[in-house]
């Protein structure tokens, strides 16, 4: 188990390293440059601005801002002044834990996705939670009841949920909900008239329910048709004909022998479906002004805050590969026919 | 697979109904019953899937759909008189019904069936150009790798997990924000980005495929290589790859839509189903039908496409031939 482990953390190496190369390369053939943004003031001077672009490391070929961000310039000179003078540089690199400063924002990258993330996983890990529990008891009941108007449902609502697209049922849920009938609040986390007391669920709750439900609509919809299907296939299998013909009671049937073998595939299916959702909210969360890594993402994609972006969407991948990494150790450990 | 759209390097639905489709109908349905007439793998599966009613009535909606999108607009514009571009701030947010606005007017007085209409040659143009770019790049891609294995296979292999291990929204955001597209790059990114599911089935099956008698029978008697990619492993891909198509085509309708939605896709004055939907907070109070007209004929697209990709599935995959 642990060498299996340690091949899938070293077989992560090389994506990792993608990731990085790919999101730097993408980041460098962004029209518009930060320098610009941040000196959109009459009073700059082309001096200034030099500066600047030394100082930020922009004045260097690509391949070297590359090295700069991976592994850190504390042991390069810098020549921020242009005189041939220069301090060693303070960034200590990806590699590091360092990803460097948030241009716009002014605060290290780190720092300010650390603080959007638990909102994120609030939400997503809610509606996962939502969505597993609805959607495996669903696909379980409608392939027991094979064929029966319950089993068209369901069917039916897992192509719809399939189909429709979250951010407009947002939105219609929020004319109906916060617009017409002013039940629910309509965007945000918490009420923001009020003072801020930290985190309290109570307060949380009602913000919570629009957004949870439209992604767990989505995860209800993909969960209650793999359970249907997995529960169909277990159903034809000889040990449940066996456990029926030594006159076992149905509801040991459906539950020790049926319930267990067909959900092993989906239990495993929760690692990717946690790691794929730190990137599938963003939509949502930008319809119900959430504040979590998505919204931040979107802000700072419309501010060019280039290490921003870059940190986002590293540590959004490495919380999705951990996510996969995540569900393949649930595989071994909850299917004990395999062994490794 | 979760979450609609993203989630899910390489689109979603299709991922587990791929999955489910082999497994399901293995376990379902009764072992083929011997064939008693011989007919081309074309013939039976249009034969069946005529006889699948579901999947008749959503070819014919699609169908009519994207005719009306082509020939629409410039009819419904002389007849009724209307330009859909010239802004007229007196004919704001109109209810549906009033004049001649069938479907209300939008913000800036632009008749919204006219647009919708606009919308829809982008959003499905987008839809239909992305799928085959995407399918055809991961059929390609897919059988080199499956088929000549070793370093190729590794290179393959190695763009496929990086590519997939990247949340595909941030990649999307990102790509989208570098190229600010227009309708044509649009469909290239999403084409650049969606191959990776279509060529990991590909390259499974073609994998398989290459150790069966009749591959190593044609290699035998001196089949080329090109004409035994192209004529005996390809027809056996069919299945995978209308099914794929059209299954994509829906996920893309969602994707664009996203992405238009934030503003990251088609841009304004350009309609699409996506942008039309930019600004809906705004007519909360003022104009509902403007939030619910796009997202109806989002939905309406995106299930013909995916009840007519489980109809194709069932219609051209031999182990579900029933009599």
């Amino acid at each position: 188990m642990t060498r299996y482990l340690l091949r899938r953390i070293v077989q992560a190496v090389p994506t990792l390293f993608g990731i990085t190369l790919l999101s730097f390369l993408l980041m460098l053939a962004t029209p518009g440059d930060p320098v610009t943004l941040i000196t959109f003031n009459p009073n700059a001077t082309p001096e200034g601005t030099a500066t600047l672009r030394r100082q930020l490391g922009l004045d260097q070929p690509p391949l070297v801002q590359y090295i700069y961000w991976l592994i850190g310039n504390d042991w390069v000179k810098i020549d921020a002044k242009g005189n041939g003078s220069g301090e060693y540089g303070t960034r200590r690199g990806l590699l590091r834990g360092d990803f460097g400063q948030s241009i716009i924002l002014k605060r290290p990258v780190l720092e300010v996705i650390a603080e959007r993330v638990p909102a994120t996983l609030l939400l997503t890990g809610t509606a996962v939670l939502v969505g597993y529990i609805v959607g495996v008891i669903l696909g379980l009941f409608a392939a027991l009841f094979h064929r029966s108007w319950f089993d068209q449902l369901v069917r039916v609502l897992s192509v719809l949920g399939n189909a429709v697209p979250g951010f407009w049922l947002g939105l219609i849920l929020i004319i109906i909900f916060s617009v017409q009938l002013g039940v629910l609040p309509m965007s945000g986390m918490r009420d923001i008239t009020k003072p801020s007391s930290g985190f309290n669920l109570q307060e949380t709750l009602p913000y919570m329910v629009m957004p949870v439900f439209v992604i767990a609509l989505g995860i209800i919809a993909s969960i209650s048709r793999y359970t249907r299907v997995q529960v169909l296939e277990v159903l034809g299998q000889d040990y449940v004909r066996t456990a029926y013909a030594k006159g076992l009671a149905n509801r040991r049937v459906y539950f020790v022998h049926i319930a267990r073998n067909a959900l092993i595939p989906i239990v495993t299916l929760l690692g990717v479906a946690l790691g794929s959702l730190i990137g599938g909210a963003v939509i949502i969360e930008q319809v119900f002004s959430w504040p979590g890594l998505g919204r931040l993402v979107i802000e700072a994609v419309g501010t060019r805050d280039y290490p921003l972006i870059m940190g986002s969407v590293v540590i959004g991948s490495v919380l999705y590969i951990t996510g996969l990494l995540i569900s393949d150790v649930l595989y071994v450990l909850v299917d004990p026919r395999i062994r490794l | 697979m979760f979450c609609t759209y993203w989630s899910i390097p390489g689109y979603g639905y299709n991922t587990m109904a791929t999955a489910i489709a082999t497994s399901q109908e293995t376990a379902l349905i009764p072992k083929l019953e011997a064939q008693h007439r011989s007919e081309s793998l074309w013939a039976r599966g249009l034969r069946s899937l005529r006889r699948d009613r579901l999947s008749v009535v959503a070819i014919v909606t699609l169908g009519l759909l994207t005719l009306a999108c082509i020939i629409g607009p410039p009819i419904l514009e002389r007849s009724l008189n209307i330009d859909s571009n010239r802004t007229n701030v007196v004919n704001r947010f109109k209810t549906p019904g009033t004049g001649n606005a069938i479907l209300g007017t939008d913000q800036l007085g632009r008749d919204q069936l006219v647009r919708l209409l606009y919308g829809g040659r982008v959003s499905l143009a987008v839809a239909y150009g992305a799928s085959l770019m995407s399918i055809t790049l991961g059929v390609i891609l897919g059988a080199v790798a499956g088929y000549y294995g070793g370093i190729i296979d590794d290179v393959i292999n190695w763009f496929i997990s990086t590519l997939s291990s990247i949340p595909s929204i941030f990649l999307l955001i990102l790509v989208s924000v570098v190229f600010s597209p227009t309708p044509e790059i649009l469909i290239i990114l999403l084409g650049l980005f969606g191959w990776i599911e279509t060529c990991r089935l590909v390259r499974g099956e073609v994998f398989s495929l290459k150790e069966r008698e009749f591959v190593i029978a044609a290699r035998a008697s001196g089949v080329p290589t090109r004409r035994l990619l192209t004529h005996h492993l390809l027809p056996n891909l069919i299945s995978i790859v209308l099914v794929t198509l059209t299954i994509n085509a829906g996920s893309l309708i969602l994707i664009e839509a996203g992405l238009s939605y934030l503003g990251l896709g088609i841009r304004p004055p350009t309609p699409s189903w996506g942008n039309m939907l930019t600004n809906a907070r705004q007519y909360f109070s003022t104009g509902t039908h403007l939030v619910i007209w796009p997202g109806v004929m989002i939905v309406i697209t995106v299930l013909c496409f995916y009840i007519i990709g489980d109809g194709l599935r069932d219609a051209f995959d031999p182990r579900t031939q029933q009599h």
